[in-house]
């Protein structure tokens, strides 16, 4: 290929010059690699040392509805076949490795083709892979080894229906998102195994895995999102064991009784969103949510389906990106009844949203019945956290130590702290036996 | 954050010298150079009293407005992380995203000439910014409009592509 890159490094040019065609090589592919396929190929009938660019560009980016915009004529009988022609023409083509494979599709076409392109993208090591049929479900025949794979990094389907062998094992992945994916097994499959040794995101939203018992090892696993509110998946059942230790991100959206199990509770921070027919989820003990899921936990229109979460114990509320309402806050411990121990790692960052905060009473013998110690680190000594405290003291009935860690710049401040101090012990208190320990 | 009371004096910023293929000196800070991974890579290894360098490839005009851009990063960077810290809200990466807009709306010239430059210094976020830009000018546009647009020549005899 012709690489006269250098002739016009440091040269000044003039207005009416072709920079584009002479700028190095690699930053031309960088320039195709951002555009769909479709255009890339089309710079080739720019001028000769356009012609083969694009067969360098690492990423291939298919969507039969651009062979529609371009087309002259929407009517046009054989547009499927060209479409199917122009993807087996690239992939002939094309001879570099390919890093991203991107194939959106809005027809459907014959399982062979779709089964080809796959099967020849695999042997090119392609690192992400992303296959959407942008209207229905279709099965696309996709070939049994795609399931074994081990280049692949990123993995999205969108719109697929297939049959997947009992064990998938990808020994790259790390994100694995399925959208409105149907997976199903041969009958004499018992238990599905999905071994993802380096899978860091896995996203499902309303996608089925029609098999009984799944289980899915996932030790690096951060972020798992499950979404389902199709109407058609609501009565299906299957059984999905989670192994995953390291989650820290957990969502759930479900309105379906399924068993989804986990074993990833130590490190679990921004717990389930909405915990609805999962029922193995209530068994957590210890829960640490963040600000910013609390509005969901406790969202009005949700608050009838959410079941309270009896069996936590031990609730720690830290801080995300928004505040924390007041009310929500409330709602939150209505959803916790059981709990011991309330920590505020991050200290009490609670909007002050007028009279609200201050006049959190509720005063009802059911609400807070074991809360035995509260701790609030990086107390700043505000009015609102003064408030938060008040309101605490006054509704748990058995407290027994409330502790109270000042941020460095208020115990610099020892006359400041102690007019603090004197204030928090004179607030009143439900519970007869309590001790505050304010440092 | 929690400890921000202690009032501990700054040190003096440091500073890098940059100097252009014309000549001209660009004394910046040393976190703004250090955008430039290429700068970055074998920084410590120089002496803290020799940290110039010299940019052959890229002219006064042009680093002025990479050293702007650098600028804008580091210290929006900074203002974005401090609202995160401080738990409120900020729309940061949208007013950046919208100055990186406005930023790269140059000629041509200048496009090509901070795009050279990015990838010379090796500035990710710069060189995907120009390249998205010229990827933008591309897409949508028959041949012919590209052609025009970037005064390329057609020296092709037949058309292969012709048929689509």
């Amino acid at each position: 290929m012709e690489g006269s890159n250098l002739q016009f490094l440091g040269q000044s040019s003039g207005e009416c010059e072709d920079r584009l065609s002479f700028l190095p090589e690699s930053i031309l592919h960088h320039i195709l690699s951002f555009l769909p396929t479709k255009c890339a190929v089309g710079t080739s009938i720019l001028a000769i040392r356009w012609r083969y660019h694009w067969t360098s560009v690492p990423i291939l980016d298919f969507s039969d509805d651009l062979l529609h915009s371009t087309t002259r004529s929407y009517k046009d009988p054989f547009l499927k076949d060209k479409f199917i022609s122009f993807v087996y023409r690239v992939l002939l083509l094309h001879d570099s490795d390919i890093h991203r494979f991107c194939l959106t599709c809005s027809h459907t076409y014959h399982v062979s083709h779709f089964n080809a392109w796959v099967s020849a993208v695999l042997k090119r090591e392609v690192k992400e892979l992303i296959i959407k049929m942008s209207s229905g479900v279709h099965s696309i025949g996709l070939p049994n080894y795609l399931f074994r794979c081990g280049s692949l990094a990123i993995l999205h389907i969108k719109g697929i229906e297939d049959k997947l062998p009992a064990l998938i094992s990808f020994s790259s992945l790390k994100v694995l998102h399925l959208y409105f994916t149907t997976f199903h097994w041969d009958e004499s499959v018992e238990q599905v195994t999905f071994n993802l040794p380096v899978l860091e995101e896995f996203r499902m939203e309303n996608s089925m895995l029609l098999n009984v018992n799944i289980i899915v090892f996932a030790p690096l696993l951060i972020s798992l999102y499950i979404y389902e509110t199709g109407s058609d998946i609501v009565d299906c059942y299957w059984k999905m064991k989670i192994c995953a230790e390291n989650l820290i991100s957990l969502t759930m959206i479900s309105r379906c009784l399924r068993a989804y199990s986990l074993n990833c509770l130590p490190t679990l921070v921004d717990a389930s969103k909405y915990l609805v027919g999962t029922r193995e989820l209530c068994n957590v003990k210890d829960l640490v949510v963040s600000s910013d899921i609390v509005e969901d936990i406790v969202s009005p229109e949700l608050a009838s389906i959410v079941p309270k979460l009896f069996k936590v114990t031990n609730l720690g509320v830290i801080n995300g990106d928004y505040i924390l309402e007041g009310s929500h806050f409330v709602n939150l411990l209505c959803q916790v009844p059981n709990i011991e121990s309330l920590v505020f790692p991050d200290g009490l960052a609670l909007r002050s949203s007028g009279e609200h905060v201050l006049t959190l009473t509720i005063l009802d013998l059911d609400f807070l019945p074991h809360l035995k110690t509260v701790e609030v680190r990086c107390f700043y000594g505000w009015e609102n956290e003064i408030s938060v405290i008040m309101f605490l003291l006054k509704n748990a009935r058995v407290l027994e130590k409330m502790t109270i860690i000042s941020v460095s710049t208020l115990s610099v401040d020892p006359e400041k702290q102690m007019k603090i101090s004197k204030r928090l012990l004179m607030l009143p208190r439900a519970s007869g036996c309590s001790v505050i320990d304010f440092s | 954050m929690k400890d921000s009371f202690n009032p501990s004096i700054e040190p003096p910023k440091k500073t890098v010298t940059l100097v252009s293929s014309d000549g001209y000196d660009f004394e910046v800070e040393e976190e703004v150079a250090l955008e430039s991974q290429v700068i970055k890579d074998g920084f410590e290894d120089k002496a803290v009293d020799d940290r110039e360098y010299l940019l052959f490839n890229v002219h006064s005009d042009t680093l002025e407005l990479i050293i702007k851009y650098c600028e804008k990063h580091v210290s929006s960077r900074k203002s974005i992380s401090a609202a995160a810290a401080s738990s409120s809200s900020s729309n940061g990466e949208e007013a950046l995203k919208e100055w990186d807009e406005h930023f790269i709306s140059v000629d041509t010239n200048t496009l090509y000439d901070i795009l050279m430059a990015a990838d010379y210094l090796n500035i990710k976020s710069l060189l995907d910014l120009a390249i998205q830009k010229v990827a933008d000018t591309i897409h949508g546009r028959s041949p012919e409009q590209i052609r025009k647009k970037f005064n390329i020549e057609n020296d092709s005899i037949i058309d292969p592509w012709a048929s689509e």
